[in-house]
């Protein structure tokens, strides 16, 4: 039988990965998001750089019960630049690419695969066989972003197909219900969710990116153990740490905890914050339309997948989540009192 | 028939419809009888049909197809006309403030990326 394109590109890469790793590698088994995941690395030189980039996973080892044969992710992972072996060479061209990278020639309902031409990484999936491939150039010349949500296009597509969707969003908790705060880039989503951390009452579950599944009750799980904040909003927050990169906009990326961020959690509420100029913090009820409008988008062109598929489940999971405005006012004690009082209520 | 071309997305809820043009990075907001005509037109609805079932004035009706042509959220044979705001396109109709048009992260698409290829072909931007 003759093989896709998408299947021989896929087999002519894992060779590259088990060619990579005759000069050694490692392997770890963790769950993130539910699922469990065997990672087998083949860094050469660069392994203490690559668990650097891996530890941003909000991961937990895997216990004996977690997960059953055949359900887990294998995910081969290794770098050209610290074992010496390359891809093979591609054969499409830059205009094949998407806005997000993907590349729909090698794409079918069985294998994804993109290439981040920025990063210079390369991500592949067979969803059938449940084996992911992600080759990076070098791990130290990867941008801030890549560091802050690494192997984002696998964990995309390995979720949604059990109906979890990657969207662009910080997220907060407490009482057990957690919150989605959506909305652009300076509209204070990460600085929200940063000064919930090591807070009494409430919880930091992501910044930038988190999952939701929507099987049945809806639910947000943690990504990634890591928060981008600009320099003024960190004066704030206690305990971050020394930051490790700017990437030119402003924002430093922080390593946490992964003891400072929440577990899975229901979803029962998406708040939408907007810097106001008062002095003190207040909660509205908002238009699902404006809801959808803070979160679809900027998800839609950040994160690979069937855009329109995607659409539909985030249409659904506003459909089903009530939406608030949260007006941000001056003094930080009391948006957290406010955001308490809120989660309480609900 | 006017099409909504695939790379077109669009979901209606309760008070608006949000309609995403994947290909320009530009997003809309429709509420009210601009919402109501987008339903209509997703639906396969003439639009010979749509101005009398709608109780729009077909010059009102005409700048709103205008409207959309130009921002590539339906295929049409219209020629091409000036460029103009939604706000400048549904002025002085019954439409004026139903649609709102969001630029915010057209920044995110690499239209015409500017890259090179290292030793072993692959591109680099």
């Amino acid at each position: 039988m003759e093989l896709s394109e998408a299947e021989t590109f896929f087999e002519a890469a894992r060779l590259a990965f088990d060619h990579a790793a005759l000069f050694g590698s490692s392997q770890q088994r963790f769950m993130l998001a539910g699922e469990g995941l065997n990672l087998v690395l083949a860094a050469g030189h660069e392994a203490e750089a690559a668990n650097r980039y891996l530890s941003a996973l909000a991961a937990r080892p895997a216990a004996e019960e977690d997960g059953q044969a055949g359900e887990n992710l294998t995910l081969l992972l290794w770098s050209a630049e610290g074992t010496g072996v390359n891809l093979p060479t591609p054969d499409w061209r830059v205009s094949d690419h998407t806005i997000r990278g993907e590349l729909p020639r090698f794409s079918d309902g069985r294998f994804k695969t993109s290439y981040n031409m920025q990063s210079r990484a390369f991500s592949a999936i067979d969803l059938q066989q449940g084996l992911a491939l992600h080759c990076v150039r070098s791990f130290t010349d990867l941008p801030q972003y890549e560091w802050g949500a690494p192997l984002r296009d696998i964990i995309c597509w390995w979720l949604s197909r059990k109906s979890v969707q990657l969207v662009h969003a910080s997220a907060v908790s407490a009482f057990g219900k957690g919150a989605l705060l959506v909305g652009p880039g300076g509209s204070g989503k990460s600085t929200t969710a940063a000064q919930c951390l090591r807070h009494d009452t409430l919880s930091f579950i992501s910044d930038d990116y988190c999952a939701v599944s929507l099987r049945n009750e809806p639910r947000i799980h943690p990504l990634f153990c890591t928060s981008k904040l600009c320099v003024v909003a960190t004066q704030s927050i206690p305990g971050l740490g020394a930051g490790e990169f700017s990437d030119g906009t402003g924002k430093i990326l922080f390593r946490l905890a992964r003891a400072d961020i929440a577990d899975d959690l229901p979803l029962r509420t998406i708040l939408m914050p907007e810097i106001v100029d008062a002095e003190h913090s207040e909660i509205l009820p908002a238009g699902k339309g404006r809801a959808a409008r803070r979160l679809m988008p900027s998800t839609l062109f950040q994160l690979p997948g069937s855009a329109r598929s995607e659409m539909v489940l985030m249409g659904d999971l506003i459909r089903r989540v009530p939406a608030f405005r949260l007006r941000l006012g001056r003094d930080r004690g009391d948006l957290l009192t406010t955001l308490t009082e809120h989660l309480k209520a609900l | 028939m006017t099409k909504v071309p695939s790379y077109v997305l669009h979901e209606a809820f309760d008070d608006e419809t949000v309609v995403v043009n994947m290909n320009r990075g530009h997003y809309f907001a429709f509420s009210g009888q601009s919402a109501d005509l987008w339903g209509e037109i997703v639906r396969g609805a003439s639009t010979g049909d749509l101005s009398a079932r709608l109780g729009i004035k077909p010059p009102d009706l005409d700048r709103f197809l205008s409207l959309l042509d130009q921002e590539g959220l339906v295929e049409s044979s219209r020629e091409a006309t000036e460029q103009l705001s939604p706000e400048e396109w549904l002025a002085d109709t019954v439409l004026a403030g139903s649609v709102e048009r969001f630029t915010d992260i057209e920044g995110l698409l690499l239209i015409d990326p500017i890259h090179e290829f290292d030793q072993n072909g692959w591109p680099t931007a």
